[in-house]
């Protein structure tokens, strides 16, 4: 079993350089993803409802967390590690990749709980919230590979 | 710090910043995209109008009973012809979308309703009491509850509720907006051009009045 402790003092040894690019790609898109629904939530008082069903997702009670739309809280997520990861590549400092890959989980139990509000509470289906899902998930399942294999 | 990596970090900041006037601009052109698009079908006989013929605006809205945001347009467009109605005429048209569950139902009791001449009040009363009915586990129930208090011939709204007819009619609405680009509810045409939805009663209220005004 993981120990977090060790895990945060762990060095990685230096890794293939697109991996860390590859997981800033990801987190990019992460980014971009979240950003849209960020704009959409300002952008419109009365967000229409759209073939596909996005707006009962979007307009649920929870879709906002403490007044912050659940979007930008991703969009802040997903820049953080991408920051991380960034300056990990610019300072040749592997710490800062490995802080980004510890933050992974957060991002992944996040989309595990606003998914299955998705599936089984609201039954309603979000492609964009889908996307986010599915990059915060690349992320964890790259840390964990990343962590198994060197730690 | 070195050049290169002041370089690599604009670079970045340059990325991010791409990124979010991106997401901006493809919100925007979402928006827009079809702004200005004619009229799928033009009005009909069949169609429900609500206001004086002679008025010089023909405001037509696809629309879903069910959907939030058609309920939260409901009010407006509700003032917008009781206080200009020289100016604005309005024609409802069904789009129920597949995820609300009654939407289709609901337009099928407005169609009952409208068929013995009383459209226009179950449709008040169906996004007015939107929030209501919306989780009902028997919609039915609530709408023929509203075709009493209107005071309908009980024996001809259920036969109409059902009736292949009314079906046939919502959905001809519903496939002709589709076939003109209608991808969400609601969807507001004026004097023909669909319009970006406006984001309050004034801006609505001056969108009207421009479309009076022929333009110079």
């Amino acid at each position: 079993m993981m120990n977090l402790k060790n895990l945060l003092k762990t060095q990685l040894p230096p890794l293939p350089k697109w991996v860390p690019i590859a997981l800033l790609t990801i987190a990019l898109i992460g980014f971009a993803d979240a950003t849209y629904l960020t704009v959409e939530h300002y952008m419109n008082s009365i967000p229409p409802c759209a073939i596909g069903g996005c707006e009962i997702v979007l307009t649920s009670q929870y879709s906002d967390i403490l007044g912050f739309p659940t979007s930008l809280l991703g969009a802040a997520y997903y820049l953080l590690v991408a920051v991380l990861i960034f300056l990990s590549l610019d300072s040749k400092k592997e710490k800062y990749l490995r802080y980004a890959l510890l933050l992974t989980p957060l991002g992944f139990l996040a989309s595990l709980v606003f998914v299955s509000i998705m599936i089984f509470v609201l039954q309603a289906f979000c492609l964009y919230c889908s996307v986010s899902a599915l990059t915060s998930t690349l992320l964890f399942v790259g840390a964990l590979v990343i962590f198994k294999k060197y730690t | 710090m070195n050049t290169n990596r002041i370089i690599g970090w604009a670079i970045f900041v340059a990325v991010v910043g791409l990124i979010v006037w991106g997401m901006i601009a493809a919100s925007n052109k979402a928006k827009n995209e079809l702004t200005g698009a004619g009229l799928p079908d033009q009005v009909v006989a069949t169609d429900w109008v609500k206001g004086t013929s002679t008025a010089p605006v023909t405001l037509v809205e696809y629309s879903d009973f069910q959907c939030p945001a058609c309920g939260g347009y409901f009010p407006l467009v509700e003032k917008l012809v009781a206080e200009n109605p020289t100016l604005v005429r309005l024609v409802y048209r069904h789009f129920p979308l597949q995820q609300h569950v009654h939407a289709m139902l609901a337009a099928q009791a407005s169609e009952a309703a409208g068929n013995q001449g009383k459209f226009w009040e179950m449709y008040k009363k169906l996004f007015e009491t939107q929030a209501d009915w919306d989780k009902a586990a028997d919609a039915k129930a609530v709408f023929t509850g509203y075709a009493q208090e209107l005071g309908l011939d009980m024996v001809k709204f259920a036969a109409d509720i059902d009736s292949q007819v009314v079906k046939d009619k919502i959905n001809a609405q519903a496939l002709g907006g589709a076939r003109g680009g209608v991808n969400s509810t609601p969807t507001f045409y004026v004097n023909g051009k669909k319009i970006q939805n406006p984001q309050s009663y004034d801006e609505f209220k001056k969108l009207i009045e421009n479309a009076a005004t022929p333009a110079a």
